[in-house]
């Protein structure tokens, strides 16, 4: 895989510095810049601390981005991960992980989940606050005072300015520090800090409580300056528009489950009907085994898409085949107003969906049938489109895709097929992704 | 008599501007010599397919259909070896001077190949010292980064390249290696006493032997061992009487007289 030239020059930042902050947008290529440096600083011990979900894309990441051979494992997934030279870990894997380990790297992806000073998981990974933040605990934490460690986040402030404290404190505390010059006072506390760049009311939530609300922030000017240099961020427009990106998206489930799945069809005989393009083929094989595995991949979908949002993601369209999917769907996203085409959406629904979709922002997912919301449709106010499912028929993936991928379209667009990791789903998926992009690369 | 003009721009290269000219008019390779003298060959007669369909008398009824024609294109007549040998050499500096350029990742593409060769721990080692710097460090300039991959390219080479003189060139001049000796048993050591015998007695009750085998064992072993049967039997023991036997052969211990 070739790097853009944004994610190189990303990559020699992380990688001549000790501690780092790369806060570009969501989807300018993060992941690839970070694996890149660790090649690039010849790191062997790497532990990353990712969301559940990109725990699967990390392990695939490194596979399509680095160019040094590394053993690479995902803690609580696979069998003797701990012993491999890149460990994966989810936030919450890594709070209860008892790690004695010295890594040259620790790579924190999503790193705004560790701004909260108090939890559990900021004090597992970044260490623990005591007087306050003036002193830091962090001798068995997975960042020690000598480990190399990156920040990767498209939100470092997903809150206030006061979210970068945990940041700060443990990879820049003598930015924390007062300026005399400046007449920067000393914030290394983390109330101190809050107060200097946030404005906070105490709000009353009984007659005896009070707790102290964010509801702005101040001396903005002055905090951009202490983190001079530490941090860098790009925006989708700094990499220009660029192609649609088409790629797997693997999703982590128990071996049981992964073990149901698959069942008791052949392999061989599913790849080669997908190869062939021989839908009658396929639907035999697979048969109610399809049905099955949509159904587990809507639970992890909507997982997925949850933390997509939490990590800056604006709207998504989600497509599917199973009508029962498309409940799931749209039971377990319902807080983000989700609207849905399907066959028995009416037509006058269908424009109202789509204008809807469009221009409001509290419609943040569209749930669309391949079939009868993969024609005439727009959707491109979402540059995201996942598939939940897929369609057997190149033709109707590819049709699908373009509800985002089109002349509408004004942002880089990545459409993502949801698969099972190491089940056969993944195998087909591949195979069928070749195909509908093929189509898709002619005719864009 | 037809006349072509081309205009050339004499400040550029001459060669460049011809060629399209003449590319234009559908001749694609031609012969100068300096002074610059174009010799276009007249194009080649049209070759017409031939077909007997084509040919045939015009028959009554329905008329034939019509037959494609494949007229070849005049064929470029004037080849040069040397103009080509030259081309090549140009199209091969311009391929090499449009390339896109070293970028960072060139490098780790060669720190990779390192690691394959030589694992990653040997390359946190080697690498900043090979480099003289991290691979971040390095300027973005493509001197620097050319020379970041000879360094590597060169590393990479010279320990093959010591690696073959160690197995191809100092293993001539390493002394022979010693076959690893043959495990002596005890059919062996009671052989050894046989010869004994058959050099020093004269009979095959073997009288010397008798006195001087034990003599050799309580010489080996100690005063305790005075027969075979009484020897340790280890690989080691069974070597050391064996030899023994052998050396009272070869010296001839008991000065006995020589029978064969």
């Amino acid at each position: 895989m070739t790097p853009m030239p944004t994610q190189l020059t990303g990559a020699q930042f992380l990688a001549a510095r000790h501690r780092a902050l790369l806060a570009d947008e969501p989807r300018v290529g993060k992941t690839g810049a970070a694996i890149i440096a660790a090649d690039m600083v010849l790191a062997k011990n790497i532990d990353v601390v990712t969301t559940a979900s990109g725990r699967a894309v990390w392990r695939r990441g490194f596979a399509t981005w680095s160019k040094l051979s590394r053993t690479v494992g995902i803690v609580g997934v696979d069998k003797n991960a701990a012993d491999c030279d890149v460990r994966i870990f989810s936030y919450n894997g890594a709070t209860n992980f008892n790690n004695l380990r010295t890594n040259d790297l620790v790579i924190l992806d999503e790193s705004h989940n560790c701004k909260n000073p108090e939890a559990k998981r900021t004090e597992a990974i970044l260490g623990k606050a005591l007087a306050g933040g003036s002193r830091l605990l962090n001798a068995a934490s997975f960042v020690k005072p000598e480990t190399r460690a990156w920040f990767l986040t498209g939100t470092p402030l997903s809150h206030d300015p006061s979210d970068i404290w945990t940041t700060m404190r443990s990879s820049c505390p003598d930015r924390l520090l007062a300026n005399d010059t400046y007449g920067w006072p000393d914030v290394t506390k983390f109330e101190d800090f809050r107060h200097r760049y946030c404005i906070v009311r105490m709000k009353k939530i009984s007659h005896f409580n009070k707790i102290p609300v964010v509801i702005g922030g101040r001396n903005e000017a002055e905090l951009h300056r202490r983190l001079d240099g530490f941090f860098l961020r790009r925006t989708q427009k700094d990499i220009g528009i660029r192609p649609s990106v088409y790629e797997l998206f693997p999703l982590i489930v128990s071996p049981a489950v992964r073990k149901q799945v698959d069942g008791d069809v052949s392999k061989a005989a599913i790849l080669q009907a997908a190869e062939n393009n021989d839908t009658k083929g396929l639907e035999m094989a697979l048969g109610p085994l399809r049905r099955l595995t949509g159904n587990i991949k809507a639970q992890a979908v909507a997982e997925a898409v949850k933390e997509e949002f939490e990590n800056g993601l604006n709207k998504i369209v989600l497509m599917y085949w199973h009508k029962e999917v498309g409940d799931i769907l749209q039971a377990k996203l319902e807080k983000f107003n989700p609207l849905r085409i399907d066959g028995s959406t009416p037509t006058a629904d269908r424009e109202q969906f789509e204008l809807a979709f469009r221009n409001n922002t509290e419609n943040r997912v569209m749930l669309g049938q391949i079939q009868a919301a993969g024609e005439a449709v727009d959707f491109s106010s979402a540059n995201e489109l996942w598939f939940v499912e897929t369609s057997f028929t190149p033709k109707d993936q590819a049709q699908a895709a373009m509800r985002i991928t089109n002349v509408n379209q004004t942002q880089n667009t990545f459409v993502r097929v949801c698969c099972i990791e190491g089940s056969i789903d993944e195998a087909l998926q591949a195979s069928l992704l070749r195909l509908w992009t093929a189509i898709n690369g002619v005719i864009k | 008599m037809i006349s072509i003009t081309f205009q050339l721009d004499e400040t550029q290269d001459l060669k460049p501007q011809i060629q399209r000219a003449l590319a234009a008019l559908g001749f694609d390779t031609v012969t100068y010599t300096a002074p610059i003298q174009i010799v276009a060959a007249m194009p080649a007669p049209v070759e017409e397919n031939e077909t007997p369909v084509a040919e045939a008398p015009a028959k009554r009824g329905r008329k034939p259909k019509d037959v494609a024609v494949v007229a070849h294109a005049p064929a470029p007549q004037v080849v040069d070896l040397e103009v080509n040998e030259q081309d090549k050499i140009d199209e091969y500096v311009e391929v090499e001077q449009t390339r896109d350029k070293l970028t960072h990742d060139d490098v780790r593409d060669y720190v990779g190949q390192y690691t394959k060769k030589f694992g990653i721990v040997a390359a946190q080692k080697n690498i900043p010292t090979i480099l003289g710097c991290a691979i971040a460090d390095f300027p973005d300039d493509q001197v620097a980064l050319q020379k970041a991959i000879f360094q590597i390219q060169a590393a990479m080479l010279g320990d093959q390249m010591q690696k073959e003189l160690d197995t191809n060139f100092f293993d001539t001049f390493d002394e022979p290696e010693v076959a690893p000796e043959r495990e002596i048993t005890e059919q062996d050591v009671r052989d050894a006493l046989m010869l004994y015998a058959k050099k020093y007695d004269a009979d095959e009750k073997m009288p010397n032997t008798l006195i001087d085998g034990p003599d050799i064992l309580k010489k080996t072993f100690g005063p305790t061992v005075t027969a075979l049967r009484l020897m340790p039997k280890d690989p080691e023991s069974l070597r050391k009487a064996y030899n023994a036997i052998n050396d009272a052969i070869e010296n001839n211990w008991y000065n006995r007289k020589v029978q064969q």
